[in-house]
């Protein structure tokens, strides 16, 4: 009689976020599923019935498939980039002293509490015909007329980097925390140069962190949307943006949401084929 | 002629002297112990030698070259730290085999090399594990066979044996004692163990506040402590007022004859008496007292006797076929009058 009430109890407790989740989540995206199967009529709307179309389309056409092309590359270049900003300025930042530590460690995470859309406005502000980047190049004589990032693939990448780098430093950091500073005396004990130190000591210990934080990186980036639609805008479509036009300008639903399905579970594979290359390939290092 | 020499070396952190004017002089295949408690200055003198601190004064002189502005890299010493440090992600083999990488040694010879290190420490069957995969006293092992391999000028053990627990500790001091014999490299240990201290080493330097207060052979700091901190830190000790006078001991009412031990007459001296060498007896006791309190640990027991000069703590091997001594009983105490140290009220400042 207890055991049966003890069962239970759990699963009550935890009933109203389940119920949050289910509603707020799952529902949502099985209706997504659901309509990237209807068909599309510019005269008559959305049709009922199955098919697949949509998919035919995504997967045939030349011009989803750059977009695709766009997004991943894009992802894996800001989880690149962000992985050679990211790890020296953690490292540098776990070897701070005091204040200063707590300082920078801020000013590094202070942009997460800043809106996405108003961080990628500042860039905009730069990256502008009149922007600052554009007056400078041109005063230093570097470019004869003006120049602008806006609407290129250059000017998406830096907005994400900046937006991204500091899920990377955090994943470092953690990583960093876990790793014990005297191995590097050792090392250095053991002959090396604080360069060898980094790259044999240093780096392979915090590599899990580097991966896992790419990860994040990489997800939130071929995931982002505010960022793209703002810097890249209609020229330069990556899928989100893509799934966005269709379904509020096109007013092709379900297209918009194959698109949105393609996406998420490109993303899924990619994600869990990685997480497990990482972890069999890096088995060592994490604590058993 | 000696091998190492530290040159009145001191270390100042901001206001806080760590080490204070220390010198040591240090021959070849000798095993040298810094002992002292926490805080003392001897793990911050063992940084300096590796290269790790710079010291604010003084000098360090390793086999006749000046090496205190050299870094820790150039300097050629092999270093035990005290949680080990070995690489994670590098299997034991590895571990031991990179200082030879970092010196080029051809990858044939020193995998061989390595795996000759890892044999001295009775660790060849473990050559493909990763570190994670040892226990803590397997671990301490690899880390001193990658301090070996290099054959290091200096092998700077850093509390080696303190994070073993007590058994092994116990096992790993003899094997410690017996490997650096075979090697012979010159090696310097801080602890703060005493008896660790006495067992491995062939010179034990007691710190305190900085300075070294003795350096002697383990016997001679034991039976001859030179200041009241090296007799209360090293064992455990009985120490008393008295005074000399015509030849007697006066200690409160008692007047003790010390015979043989001819000391001029003075006031105000402080004896220590180790608790081994008190015995009990029956006829012309030297003290009397009553048995407080008493604890059997295997080998020996340990009373607690109060006497008239304060508790005295006596040690009584387990020799004796009976079961020693009990509670409340009254017993006269006797020792030989030549394990009575005098010790110095002022430690001596400069060794």
């Amino acid at each position: 009689m207890s055991d049966k009430k003890n069962n239970r109890t759990p699963w009550l407790l935890s009933s109203p976020a389940l119920l949050a989740y289910t509603l707020l989540l799952v529902v949502p995206m099985l209706m997504t599923l659901v309509l990237s199967f209807r068909s599309f009529q510019p005269m008559l709307g959305i049709q009922d019935g199955f098919v697949l179309s949509n998919y035919a389309e995504i997967f045939t056409d030349v011009y989803f498939q750059e977009i695709f092309l766009r997004t991943f590359v894009m992802s894996m270049l800001t989880a690149l980039f962000c992985a050679l900003l990211g790890v020296p300025e953690a490292y540098i930042l776990n070897r701070m002293r005091a204040p200063w530590k707590g300082i920078f460690l801020l000013m590094t995470l202070g942009p997460l509490l800043i809106s996405v859309v108003v961080r990628t406005l500042g860039w905009a502000v730069l990256f502008g015909r009149e922007g600052v980047i554009s007056e400078v190049a041109q005063f230093l004589g570097l470019s004869d007329g003006p120049v602008t990032l806006m609407y290129t693939q250059t000017g998406v990448l830096i907005a994400l980097v900046h937006v991204l780098v500091p899920f990377m430093v955090l994943s470092v950091w953690a990583s960093l925390q876990r790793l014990d500073p005297e191995t590097e005396r050792a090392a250095i004990s053991l002959g090396a140069s604080q360069f060898t130190v980094m790259r044999r000591v240093v780096l392979p210990q915090i590599i899990p962190g580097i991966l896992s934080g790419s990860v994040i990186v990489f997800a939130l980036a071929a995931t982002a949307f505010a960022t793209p639609s703002m810097i890249g805008g209609r020229s330069l479509k990556v899928v989100a943006t893509t799934a966005y036009d269709e379904f509020l300008h096109s007013l092709n639903w379900p297209l918009g949401a194959s698109l949105a399905i393609v996406l998420l579970l490109l993303n899924v594979v990619i994600i869990t084929g990685y997480n497990r290359f990482i972890e069999r390939k890096y088995a060592q290092v994490f604590e058993s | 002629m000696s091998y190492l020499k530290l040159n009145n070396i001191s270390k100042h952190f901001d206001d806080f002297v760590a080490v204070d004017h220390v010198s040591l002089s240090v021959t070849k295949g000798e095993f040298i112990s810094l002992l002292g408690p926490s805080g003392c200055g001897k793990t911050t003198t063992l940084q300096m030698i590796a290269g790790f601190l710079e010291p604010t004064a003084g000098s360090i002189v390793l086999d006749g070259k000046d090496i205190t502005l050299l870094k820790p890299n150039e300097r050629g010493l092999g270093i035990v730290f005290q949680k080990y440090a070995l690489f994670p992600h590098m299997t034991v083999l590895e571990n031991v085999a990179f200082g030879l990488e970092m010196r080029k040694v051809k990858k044939t010879e020193r995998l061989q090399r390595a795996r000759e290190a890892l044999e001295l420490v009775h660790l060849g069957q473990f050559i493909e594990r990763y570190p994670r995969q040892l226990s803590g006293g397997q671990q301490q092992r690899v880390a001193l066979a990658r301090a070996l391999v290099i054959d290091p000028h200096l092998l700077l053990l850093d509390e080696p044996l303190s994070n073993l627990d007590a058994k092994l500790r116990e096992d790993m001091q003899l094997e410690l004692h017996e490997i650096q014999r075979r090697v012979g490299t010159t090696t310097i240990m801080v602890t703060h163990d005493q008896s660790e201290a006495l067992a491995v080493s062939d010179r034990v330097a007691v710190l305190q506040k900085g300075r070294i207060e003795q350096i002697d052979k383990p016997f001679d700091v034991y039976e001859y402590p030179k200041s009241d901190f090296v007799s209360s830190f090293l064992g455990k000790t009985n120490a008393f007022e008295g005074s000399i006078n015509q030849g007697h001991l006066q200690v409160g009412s008692q007047r003790l004859p010390i015979g043989e031990l001819n000391l001029a007459d003075s006031t105000a001296s402080r004896f220590a008496l180790r608790p081994e060498k008190i015995r009990f007896c029956n006829d012309a006791p030297k003290l009397k007292g009553k048995v407080i309190n008493r604890i059997f640990l295997g080998s020996q027991w340990i009373y607690e006797v109060e006497t008239e000069l304060g508790e005295f703590l006596i040690y009584e091997a387990n020799n004796t076929h009976r079961e020693g001594t009990a509670e409340g009983q009254i017993v006269g105490l006797t020792w030989n009058n030549e394990d009575l140290r005098l010790i110095q009220q002022e430690p001596c400042r400069h060794v």
